[in-house]
Order: structure tokens, then sequence, then C-alpha cells
């Protein structure tokens, strides 16, 4: 099958549509099928399968940017990728994202399948004018969403025949790391991995390791991920920056090794996050899992059985879970074995499948 | 006193007086909290009388607090009584800053206000108001006051720019006996439970800067405050238990400091649910 996939985020920006859409194209090019990716970017992708479409502008939203492109340019550059790739299906990813695939949806003459990544609520909805919006959407044949809560708004927006399934992972990427990186700091280790924004609750994180810090005095933190809140690091005591390891950006390849490295992994999101990414990738390398009680997370952890679950914003609780993980190995134990069982339901092998009989259910109709 | 602030005390007196009036509701929502404070039924005499000084003293307390804005700061000084300020001096000293709370009581714009001409870095919070205009006129206000302002919006943590400050050793000051996001504890008061917030013990115990309770009080020329102790607690190891165990001895502090003066206690809203 000639698949053509289509990613609305610069394609060298970290990000966890791009990482879907990479991983995949991937996975559909081990089961022979002909792929090509149509992404903007800012230079040449390593991938001779991936064609760059349009420079990306950033684009700042609720506290994340959005590095996308739509201009007259990469509309005519996709109607131009799309004559001469002939696809026999169209897969675009967040189609109703003023980008790429945006244009993509309108260009297409082949059947299109639809991903709904994020949870969007009606105001972001409202920004996109409604009849474009029912263009869009009468040129999609079939959606996924990535979760109940993705789902949910795809239903309120546009009316089709949808169908949810997970983000895939390599989970076998996590489960067989390697060795943990040289130079982390000795003792029990908590990490976090995620972008530093408002939402993401690492000012409530910081709160919760001063807790910490005074009952656990060989506990440190390990901080993959970078953003404006990191900031927030500023109001720590000298004492407990001490204990903190703040890595930065850390490459999707290396981050593997940080999961062999930790003892609880930390999500304390404050909300709007669509799917446990991150609680997946921590549930697959074996790392007790301590998230936020939020309907992206709902939907990867059940609390007591993969993970505990905690209500976003309140430092003590998130202290307090900590420590009974740390406390209770019994129980850190039965978490990390839940939820390396959890984690594999949502491995490309699961995954791939369910995503194929959609295309041929699509192609078979039309 | 001048001409202007004499007919500008009478015209809000006035008002407090009309308010009490005209608004049923209101009135016996005080009566009730007052009844409670002072161990009476609402319907006495004495509540009665307590419930009219409520409402002359919350008029007051909207009278001074735009008055105060052009007040000569040696006029702020002559009409304060700062008692016990070496409190927080000595908190400071520790370099982890210092929490100050206090209720809704006498005048904390002025509180902050006098330790702000006086060379204090003092900073507070404010819940965010719709209209935005408005909250915008309010941060004005108390900035002109000279405290900083953190904003409690939804996306910010307030927690850690209250904490960057505290660790600059800046005062912090809480007005701290209303429960804003339901998180509060179960604590004591007057015979009764009621929710207070636990956000300032728990600033207090992952910053390490003491809570220092201090109450401030309407006198017939201007204001007492008073500056308390910082309130040592014994740790239990849990977390949880530390932080209601400070926020309970908060609220036991706040008790003596509004029993010392019932009708100074702005309360205008059910302080206890029936």
């Amino acid at each position: 099958m000639r698949i053509l996939l289509v990613c609305p985020y610069a394609w060298e920006a970290p990000g966890g549509v791009q990482l879907h859409v990479r991983e995949l194209a991937e996975q559909l090019r081990i089961r022979d099928h002909e792929v090509q990716v149509l992404a903007p970017g800012e230079r040449r992708p390593p991938e001779p399968w991936v064609r760059i479409v349009g420079r990306p502008v950033r684009i700042p939203y609720r506290g994340t940017v959005a590095p996308i492109s739509f201009s007259w340019r990469s509309w005519r550059r996709v109607g131009d990728a799309m004559r001469r790739f002939h696809p026999d299906l169209v897969h675009a990813h967040e189609p109703l994202t003023p980008s790429t695939s945006m244009l993509a949806v309108r260009a297409a003459t082949a059947p299109v399948v639809a991903t709904f990544h994020a949870f969007l609520d009606r105001s972001r909805l409202m920004e996109v004018a409604s009849p474009v919006l029912r263009t869009i959407s009468r040129r999609i044949d079939a959606a996924i969403a990535v979760s109940d809560a993705a789902a949910g708004f795809v239903r309120r927006a546009i009316d089709v025949e949808l169908e949810i399934i997970p983000n895939g992972l390599d989970v076998e990427r996590f489960a067989h790391p390697g060795a943990a990186p040289n130079g982390l700091p000795e003792g029990r280790r908590l990490l976090w991995v995620g972008r530093l924004d408002p939402q993401k609750g690492f000012g409530v994180m910081l709160q919760a390791f001063a807790l910490l810090a005074r009952e656990h005095p060989d506990l440190r933190l390990v901080v993959a991920g970078d953003g404006r809140d990191r900031h927030a690091i500023d109001g720590v005591s000298e004492a407990d920056r001490a204990r903190i390891v703040m890595l930065g950006a850390v490459p999707h390849d290396d981050l593997p090794s940080h999961h062999a490295a930790a003892d609880v992994f930390v999500a304390p999101a404050t909300g709007q996050e669509s799917f446990g990414y991150v609680l997946v990738e921590a549930m697959a390398a074996g790392v007790p899992v301590v998230a936020s009680d939020i309907a992206g997370y709902r939907e990867v952890v059940r609390t007591g059985i993969e993970g505990l679950l905690v209500p976003p914003g309140d430092p003590v609780t998130l202290a307090e879970a900590v420590t009974r993980v740390l406390s209770d190995p019994v129980l850190a134990a039965r978490l990390s074995e839940a939820g390396r069982a959890r984690a594999a339901v949502f491995g490309w092998d699961h995954i791939v499948p369910r995503i194929e009989a959609v295309y041929h259910r699509v192609i078979e109709t039309r | 006193m001048s001409l202007p602030e004499r007919i500008g005390l009478r015209v809000f007196d006035a008002f407090a007086h009309v308010a009490y009036h005209a608004l049923p509701g209101l009135r016996a929502t005080v009566a009730a909290n007052q009844a409670r404070v002072v161990g009476l039924e609402a319907r006495d005499d004495r509540v009665r009388a307590a419930t009219v000084e409520a409402f002359e003293l919350y008029a007051r307390y909207w009278f001074d607090t735009f008055r105060i804005r052009v007040l000569p700061p040696e006029e702020v000084n002559r009409r304060t009584q700062m008692m016990e300020i070496e409190h927080i001096d000595r908190a400071l000293e520790g370099g982890s800053g210092c929490i100050c709370v206090l209720p809704h009581m006498g005048n904390w714009d002025l509180a902050g206000h006098h330790m702000a001409i006086n060379g204090y870095r003092i900073a507070s919070v404010a819940e965010e108001l719709k209209p935005r205009r408005l909250f915008e006129l309010f941060l004005a206000h108390r900035e002109q006051l000279g405290m900083r302002i953190v904003p409690l919006s939804k996306g910010a943590h307030v927690g850690t720019q209250l904490a960057g400050l505290l660790k600059d050793n800046w005062v912090v000051a809480l007005v701290a006996d209303r429960d804003l996001n339901g998180r509060g504890i179960e604590a004591e008061m007057f015979g009764a439970p009621r929710q207070v917030p636990a956000g300032p013990a728990l600033l207090s115990l992952s910053t390490g800067a003491p809570l220092l309770v201090c109450p401030t009080y309407t006198t017939p020329h201007g204001w007492i405050v008073r500056i308390g102790k910082p309130i040592e607690i014994e740790r239990s190891g849990t977390i949880r238990t530390d932080v209601a165990t400070l926020t309970r001895a908060m609220a036991a502090e706040f008790e003596r400091a509004i029993s010392a003066r019932p009708a100074d206690w702005h309360m205008f809203q059910p302080a206890w649910t029936p």
C-alpha cells in the first residue's frame, strides 16, 4: 500500500506527534508498505522518505510552542508531493491544526484517515473558523483518536467514524535500556521527563521534592526536559538544589538509560494531557509511576495497580505517594511488574495491525 | 486629622450603618460569626452591638486602605503602633525569609505598607478577579503601597514564586483565614471545626521559612500591628501530619488574635458551614 503520512509540526522539533509519525512510518515500512512523510522543517531530514514542505513558524499556544507551517508555498508543495507520490491513502495527523496536515487533507484525492492526538477544548476549536472545519471534516473517511480524552473532542468537532487506538511505543527499547549514564549522583533517584511548561506541574514537583528531601536524605531528582518553567528552580533552597540534576532536553534515544537509573517516575501534570506517553515509557522500563489523576493518565495507569495516581496540584499527596513507593519494596516491585505488562499493550506489535485494519476498511468502502 | 479625612470617615461610617440596615442577609452572617466568637446567642444585645461595630470597622478598613496611599510616611509611622517587630528581624537573620500570616482583621494593607516604607521587602498574593480591569486596579493599588504582589492565577504555580522570594530573604505576608482552593485542613476555631488554608504551613515546611502570626487591629486614630513569635511544632516524620499540625497551631493563634477584638474580624461570609 502507498501511504502518505502527514505531520503538522516541524520534523526536527521534539514532540509526541513527530515521534509517533516517525515510528509509525518505520513500522509500516518494516511491514512492506511504501511510505512517505510530509512535514514542515528547517533542514533536510536524515530519513530519505521524509519530504519537507514549508518552513515552520513558531506559534505560542497555551504555554507551549507549536512549530507549524501554513503558507502559500507549503500549500503548493503539499499538492506537488501528493501528485508525485500518488498515495493509495493519506494519513493526516492533527488535521484541525492549521498546518501541513490540514493542507494535505484539502489536497487529497485518495481516502483520508486522520489521527487526533491532542485533547483540545472548545476555545481552541473556536479559533478554527467553522466553515474550514466542516470542509476538512467532510474529507476525512475515518478518524483515530489516541485516547478517550482526544475522542471526546473529536466527537464534538466532527461527525466521522472514530476508533480509539493509543500511541504505539517502542517498548523493547525501554525494556532493555543498556547501561545507566555516567555521572549521575549516588542515592535513590526520582525521574522527571517532559517539557518544563506550567501545565506539566514542575512547580508542584519542586515543592514536593522540598518536602521529600527532608524525609529521605539520599533522594535525588533528575529532570529531563526544558521549558520556560525552568526558572522555578530558582526558588529551591541551596541544599535542595544540590540534589537536583537538570539535564535539559534529552534526545529521545538517550531516555531509556535514565529510566534504568530511576527509582520512581513522577508526572504531576495539572491537566490537558491527552495521553500518558511518558508514563508508558516509564512502565515499559519497569519504573514505578506516581502521576496526576487526570483523564489522559487514567487511560494508561489504574491507580494502585500499575502506579499511584494523586490529585493534580497537591504536593503533599504527591510527596506521600512517592514515600509510599520508596519505603515499600513489595509495592514498588508489584507496580513495576504490572507496569511492564500494561506497557506491552502499547507496543507497536499490538498497535500497527489495528491501524492497518482502519486503512483496509477505508479503502474497501471507498 | 484634616477636615477631608474627618468628612470621609463620617461618610464611610454612614455607609456602614446603611449597609447594616439594608442588608439583612449579610447582617445575619456577620452576627452568626460574632456570636460564635463571643459564645453568645446571635440575638443577644451584645452580639448586635458587636455586629454594628464590625460593619463600622469594615467600612473603616476600606476608607483607610485608600487613605494610607496619600498619607506621608511619617504620619503612617506616627499612627501605627508596631509591636515586637524584632521577631521579623530575628527571623530574617536566618536567611530563609519569613512568612507572616493573619486573619482578615484590622488592616493588613496598612501593615504591609508600614513595613515597606520602613525598609522591609514584603510580598503578598492576590486572588485573580474578574473583570480583569478591576484586578489590575487592585494590583496597582497594593503595589503602590510598596508590596510585591504575586497573582494567584490558574496557570502559574504560586508556591515556587513565593519560595523564590523567601530564598531571597523577603517577608511573605498572607491573609490566611479563608480556604480558597478547597484543600484546607480542618481545625477547630471557637469550638467548631472549619477549613483553614494549608498553603502557609506547606510553604513554611517546604522552604524552611518560619511562620509568624501577625494580627493587626484598628484604633480610633490608627492601627496596632503585633508581630508574633515563630510557631514551633514537633516534627512527626510524616509531611501530612506536620502540615496539619502547623496549620492547626496557626488557627489557634488566629483564635487568640480574633478573641482580642472580635468586631475587628472582617469576616463577611459564613466562617463556619452550618
